[in-house]
């Protein structure tokens, strides 16, 4: 379902040259799973999601998401995906329904589609108590939700959650760990990123280890206490990246 | 091209919405047009007549007061003492009778002093001429002998041709300046989804970059339209309660031709797209609206630099009428002129579509760089 191949990504900085930000990175994501991206910061994690989302290009390689080049096949990508984000806000002076029918209408869900579309995600995620207010005075939490419900309005199959819980205190955080476990009991594949160990540990399925741009690891838990004889995933983690 | 359109027009909705709702957007705009640019207006009229009212009269000292500057400071209508004999410190016009020469000594640098002086000269003048013609007559000898004709110059034009004059050089600079400072406050629309970090969500979206940047791009020109329209309606509307003193909008008996209405909306309307083109990709080149702000100001200094020039009365070249804002101040005044335009009003706004076309691809491009979009 998500194959990259030898992605590979660099920038060019004034003060530090060209940087290698993700270094023949090849991974693979099957239907139904949730993978954990697991690294540092500064690893590489954020750019490799950046390129599955189609918001910037690789150097050299390429990733497929069902089928579909990240470089050449954008349109047909954004149909698939929905992106959340520790960076991501939302807009104010809108609520959370106006926003979900800008969002919805941008993806062309028809009128009907739309209306349950919205009324299911509101469900989902318990916003039905705020989804008229203006966001301008929402808390944390209630500014996820609505990332969150922006990237499921289109239904898609492929959710990409970058560092979803950054910046959230301890409730909102565990909040958003439910709506991925969620997810993934509706069969969404899911790719998420974090430097958490236990986010990976509970929440995937299986987890891609990323150091200074590249896989040094993948496989399901068991897979990488039986690699590196280690049992506990912050030692598998710690054996694995140099520091 | 209809989905691009369609969503352009998604984008436009929602931008403009968002804009509909910021409070103090909307009441910087009203207050502006409705209550601070009339109350500038009338306060400057009121200075103006102030100062005529209570200006202290210019006063003249004479070395020897004869009959002669009598009857020209007599001649004069502004209010004027006049003193004789030696130099006085706070004289503003010194007049030393030299034989027979007046010597009229005044300050340029005191333009109303300068005034009554020229004036003073323009009397003498008259007194001299009345003298030799009491001389010639008394001698038998008609006066127009000396004066075989006179020549007058009548100014033939009606009310609304001089009204069009005022409003042909005070109407192009109004515009093309507040058109560019109302699209600069629209400058959230370009540069909003950086600052509230909402772009990514936007850019994963099955929308074409190029509906993004028309939608926006159209929201600033419409914004920039409103705002300058109310203002101006503002003005008007306070000229014909008559807050405004001596000739304001309520003593100008003008109207445009419907040829003319369209001219103007071309000249206009095509300015207006190329300032909020220009807007447009120095919001998304921008990483903040701070950072948006240090671009614009320029383009507004510039606008009004070039805006200027529509109180000029000279004729320029048609290659001049290509110069964004220079072309359209004077497009607009030819056009509110009644001069023959439609040539004027082409160039200036082909070239201002061109600078929009240009710029707007520009914009496009940049919502394709990651350099631009995800610059730290």
């Amino acid at each position: 379902m998500i194959e990259t191949r030898d992605l590979t990504k660099r920038f060019r900085s004034r003060k530090r040259g060209i940087i290698t930000a993700v270094d023949r990175l090849n991974l693979r994501c099957s239907a139904g799973e949730v993978y954990a991206l697991l690294g540092p910061n500064g690893a590489g994690k954020t750019t490799t999601l950046r390129m599955l989302s189609t918001l910037i290009t690789p150097t050299t390689g390429d990733a497929l998401i069902l089928g579909h080049s990240v470089s050449s096949e954008r349109a047909a990508i954004r149909r698939t995906i929905g992106v959340v984000s520790c960076e991501t806000g939302v807009y104010d002076r809108m609520t959370p329904r106006e926003i979900a029918r800008y969002f919805g209408r941008l993806n062309d869900l028809d009128a009907d589609t739309l209306e349950r579309r919205m009324d299911q995600v509101f469900a989902l995620l318990n916003m039905e108590g705020f989804v008229d207010e203006r966001t301008d005075d929402f808390s944390t939490g209630m500014i996820q939700k609505t990332v969150i419900m922006r990237a499921l309005l289109t239904d898609p199959r492929i959710l990409i959650f970058d560092e979803p819980t950054v910046g959230l205190d301890i409730l909102t955080a565990r909040n958003v760990l439910e709506y991925i476990r969620l997810l993934k009991g509706e069969g969404k594949t899911i790719v998420f990123s974090t430097h958490v160990m236990r986010e990976a540990e509970k929440l995937a399925d299986r987890i891609g280890i990323i150091d200074r741009g590249r896989l040094v690891a993948e496989g399901t838990l068991a897979e990488l206490q039986q690699e590196t004889s280690r049992t506990d995933l912050e030692d598998i983690f710690f054996s694995l990246v140099r520091r | 091209m209809n989905t691009t359109i369609r969503k352009a027009a998604l984008v436009f909705d929602k931008e403009f919405r968002v804009m509909r709702r910021d409070r103090r957007l909307v009441i910087g705009v009203t207050v502006t047009s409705l209550v601070v640019m009339p109350a500038l207006m009338g306060l400057l009229g009121s200075l103006d007549r102030l100062r005529d009212a209570s200006g202290k009269p210019v006063r003249i000292v004479v070395d020897t007061a004869d009959d002669v500057l009598r009857e020209a400071v007599g001649r004069i209508e502004d209010p004027v003492t006049i003193g004789t004999g030696a130099t006085e410190s706070d004289a503003d016009i010194q007049v030393i009778h030299q034989g027979p020469r007046y010597l009229i000594v005044a300050y340029r640098t005191a333009p109303r002093s300068w005034q009554i002086a020229q004036r003073l000269e323009t009397a003498v003048r008259a007194v001299h001429r009345r003298i030799v013609a009491d001389t010639l007559a008394a001698r038998g000898i008609p006066a127009d002998l000396i004066r075989p004709f006179t020549v007058t110059v009548i100014d033939a034009a009606d009310p609304a041709a001089r009204g069009a004059i005022l409003l042909a050089t005070l109407v192009p600079y109004l515009v093309i300046v507040l058109l560019v400072a109302n699209a600069i406050r629209a400058l959230y629309v370009a540069v909003g989804e950086k600052e509230h970090r909402t772009l990514a969500s936007l850019l994963v979206c099955a929308v074409p970059r190029g509906s993004i940047v028309l939608g926006k791009t159209l929201a600033i020109l419409t914004f920039a339209i409103v705002s300058s329209a109310l203002l101006i309606a503002g003005m008007l509307l306070f000229g014909r309660l008559g807050f405004f003193p001596g000739q304001g909008p309520a003593d100008i008996s003008f109207r445009l031709a419907p040829v003319q209405v369209i001219q103007l909306f071309v000249t206009i309307g095509a300015l207006g797209l190329a300032v909020s083109a220009i807007i447009m990709v120095l919001g998304t080149y921008a990483r903040s609206r701070r950072e948006a702000g240090v671009y614009t100001s320029p383009v507004l200094f510039l606008s009004i630099f070039l805006a200027i020039f529509s109180f000029s009365t000279s004729a320029f070249s048609l290659p001049v009428y290509a110069v964004p804002f220079l072309g359209t101040a004077l497009s607009v005044r030819d056009v509110i002129l009644g001069t023959p335009a439609w040539t004027g009003v082409a160039v200036s706004a082909g070239a201002n579509l061109t600078l929009f076309v240009l710029l707007t691809t520009v914009t496009v491009g940049m919502y394709h760089r990651e350099t631009v979009l995800f610059r730290r």
